[in-house]
């Protein structure tokens, strides 16, 4: 026999107000370096010296390869790139923080909302800091420009800066995945940025093995780096579409996991959960180019990486040794695991190395730049 | 042993029900098979050897937990992901979490969370327990910061109150004074409190119901007082020698009988005016019939299962 319960009344707003006020002195500071780093920049350097030092370039020089760039805007758009990265690494971890103590998500789960609200709130309250951080620098940087009257150069500025947008919420929604996913906060991080550099690594010596560079096509290869493709957006001109569907996708695949994430999962570390041996043959794909490309270059540097007999060698060995880091890092103790629990994560992570190589391979053209 | 027993409360719709219940958290398995009734407007203790599931029930009741297998229903309606029924429950865990840093930020964050918040009552909480309502929380005792959280949990009105070792840490002044507002609750606002400790003499003048958990199972549920008066300690000496069998063949249900000297120390099932009407036939030298206390129902009731505590009640 059922009773009536009443409805519950905080909704969306609710978890989104309280998740934006807590972020907002971060928000603030952040802001504020967005400020020092552009139009706080260009102030200091002053019109005639900024002037002076662009007379030489144009917005089309190809030397800087994004064309909405110039000579003064180009460090102050990589150091913007960095800020973003430490913004969403450190406001991410704030919304989200609750996630790994057990008396948060004692709290938290207890609480009448149900999980979506809460991811969508928190998703959204991060939305919201992003757009404010860059609405408002977009906004400075736009009067230091009208002040000199040169607006058409801040308008030219613009699509390097709405791509570098772009990118930084992509990189946010990835990172929601991990934090959604991971038992503590160190692990997301530590987890989050890993994935990326061992994607990004594994890829650099894949397109370093053949010797070319594709153009769009091999944007592909970037998708499990957003944090790279900050930088990335810099040098090639990458598509702001594909960056909005990478950043629904991961807001889906974060929102996904929010929803099924047990409670239990709070300070347990991500070597204990059981997602982790997907992650596996990360460790071996990075630790088997790396090797690969070692032994390659120490042994037989003259000849073609692809059909250099030691850098297969050399690739089986840091794959395995990648394999075993893994295991080892995730608190397993070595002689208690099975061999073939060791062996799966090991042909998974050969497979993707063939896999990248050989899309690589397919997108290769003739007359592509070295990187 | 596992199975789940008894139907306490006297609702005719408990407010909590476990079904099957089961927890598991990888190999080790919290909760197996669980089964209960908790009924409204009562104080439910909740005891248990240590890592029995006590907290794992509490949380799985508070929707914090999904249950692996089986139901945890609150009046009639699974809990977990049901945010309706949450906004009449309230759980306090035995290390309470604070969004913001002070009390009175935090009144108003639960004001605006949940709808039976009421401001008199919080107001009327404030001058039973001292909390500055501006003081930071984070820099309070643990005893306080738990004063803290309970009154929080109390002024948002909850029909279902849940309290992780609510006790711990708190002065005794301020543990009678806890205990007289709960009861005050249950008796003007009809609430029900289910309470996990591990300091069984708080809980014995304060609980209606105990349930006794063990090793993720359910050993009994009963009413305190008849818990209490169903099993006593018999302190006797008599004229004659007195065996065991010859105390069972009178009818009595020993449970444990021990010899000291001429003076004779035995456990039994029994009422107290019964074992009186029995033993006085034997023209007993002494006799002394004493309740259990809870702590000794427990310790009796884990000896049984094989825990190292059969020694404890000689």
């Amino acid at each position: 026999m059922m009773t009536a319960i009443p409805q519950s009344a905080p909704g969306l707003g609710w978890v989104f107000g309280k998740s934006f006020q807590r972020m907002r002195s971060l928000m603030l500071l952040f802001s504020f370096l967005f400020l020092l780093a552009m139009p706080i920049a260009l102030l200091i350097i002053g019109r005639d010296n900024y002037l002076t030092l662009v007379s030489s370039y144009n917005f089309l020089e190809p030397a800087f390869g994004e064309q909405s760039l110039n000579q003064v805007l180009w460090p102050l758009h990589i150091i913007l790139a960095l800020i973003s990265l430490a913004a969403v690494a450190v406001l991410a971890s704030t919304g989200f923080r609750t996630f790994y103590l057990q008396n948060a998500v004692d709290r938290e789960s207890s609480m009448p909302l149900g999980s979506s609200r809460l991811f969508l709130g928190r998703a959204l309250a991060l939305l919201a800091a992003f757009l404010f951080i860059f609405a408002v620098n977009a906004a400075a940087t736009l009067a230091v420009f009208a002040g000199w009257g040169k607006i058409a150069h801040f308008l030219t500025y613009s699509a390097a800066y709405l791509k570098l947008f772009a990118a930084t919420l992509e990189l946010l929604a990835f990172c929601l995945v991990f934090l959604a996913l991971s038992g503590t906060l160190f692990d997301a991080i530590l987890t989050c940025l890993g994935i990326q550099f061992a994607w990004a690594s594994s890829v650099l010596h894949i397109l370093g093995m053949t010797n070319r560079l594709t153009d769009l096509e091999t944007d592909i290869l970037w998708l499990l780096s957003p944090a790279a493709r900050l930088f990335i957006s810099t040098f090639r001109p990458l598509s702001v579409w594909q960056s909005l569907i990478m950043i629904v996708f991961w807001t889906i695949v974060a929102w996904f996991f929010y929803k099924k994430r047990p409670a239990e999962y709070a300070g347990v570390r991500n070597g204990q959960l059981p997602w982790y041996p997907a992650l596996q043959p990360f460790f071996v794909l990075w630790g088997g180019t790396l090797l690969g490309s070692f032994v390659h270059g120490l042994f037989a540097e003259e000849q073609s990486v692809l059909s250099s007999p030691v850098f297969y060698m050399g690739l089986a060995a840091g794959a395995l040794l990648g394999q075993v880091v893994s295991t080892v890092v995730s608190g397993k103790q070595l002689r208690k695991t099975k061999m073939t629990k060791e062996i799966l994560p090991v042909l998974a992570g050969l497979t993707l190395f063939a896999l990248m190589t050989g899309l690589v391979c397919l997108c290769m053209a003739p007359a592509a730049q070295p990187w | 042993m596992k199975k789940g027993i008894g139907i306490p409360g006297d609702g005719d719709v408990p407010i909590l029900t476990a079904e099957n219940l089961s927890k598991s958290f990888g190999p080790v398995k919290a909760l197996d098979l669980v089964s209960c009734r908790i009924g409204g407007s009562s104080i439910f203790g909740l005891i248990g050897s240590n890592g029995a599931g006590k907290s794992t029930f509490l949380r799985l009741a508070a929707g914090v937990y999904k249950p692996a297998s089986g139901q945890m229903l609150y009046q009639g309606q699974p809990v977990y992901e049901n945010a309706p029924a949450k906004q009449e429950i309230q759980f306090v865990s035995d290390q309470p979490f604070f969004h913001f840093d002070t009390l009175n930020k935090m009144s108003k964050f639960n004001r605006s969370l949940y709808l039976g918040w009421d401001q008199v009552l919080y107001e009327e909480l404030l001058t039973i327990f001292p909390l500055g309502e501006n003081d930071r929380l984070d820099r309070m005792s643990r005893g306080m910061q738990r004063q803290a959280a309970v009154l929080l949990a109390i002024a948002c009105n909850p029909r279902l109150l849940l309290l992780d070792e609510a006790f711990d840490g708190l002065d005794p002044v301020m543990r009678q004074n806890l205990k007289r507002v709960l009861a005050r609750q249950v008796a003007d606002r009809q609430l029900t409190v289910l309470i996990a400790s591990q300091n069984l003499r708080e809980l014995e003048d304060f609980c209606d119901h105990v349930g006794l958990l063990h090793e993720g199972g359910l050993l009994f549920v009963e009413e305190l007082d008849k818990l209490r008066l169903s099993i006593v300690k018999v302190q006797a000496a008599f004229p004659q020698p007195v065996t065991e069998s010859r105390l069972g063949e009178l009818g009595l249900d020993i449970l444990q009988f021990r010899t000291r000297g001429s003076l004779i120390e035995i456990l039994v099932r029994s009422s107290e005016e019964e074992i009186n009407r029995v033993l006085e036939g034997l023209h007993p030298l002494l006799l002394d019939v004493l309740p259990l206390s809870l702590e000794e129902v427990f310790i009796y009731e884990l000896s049984l299962k094989s825990y190292a505590v059969s020694d404890l009640l000689a």
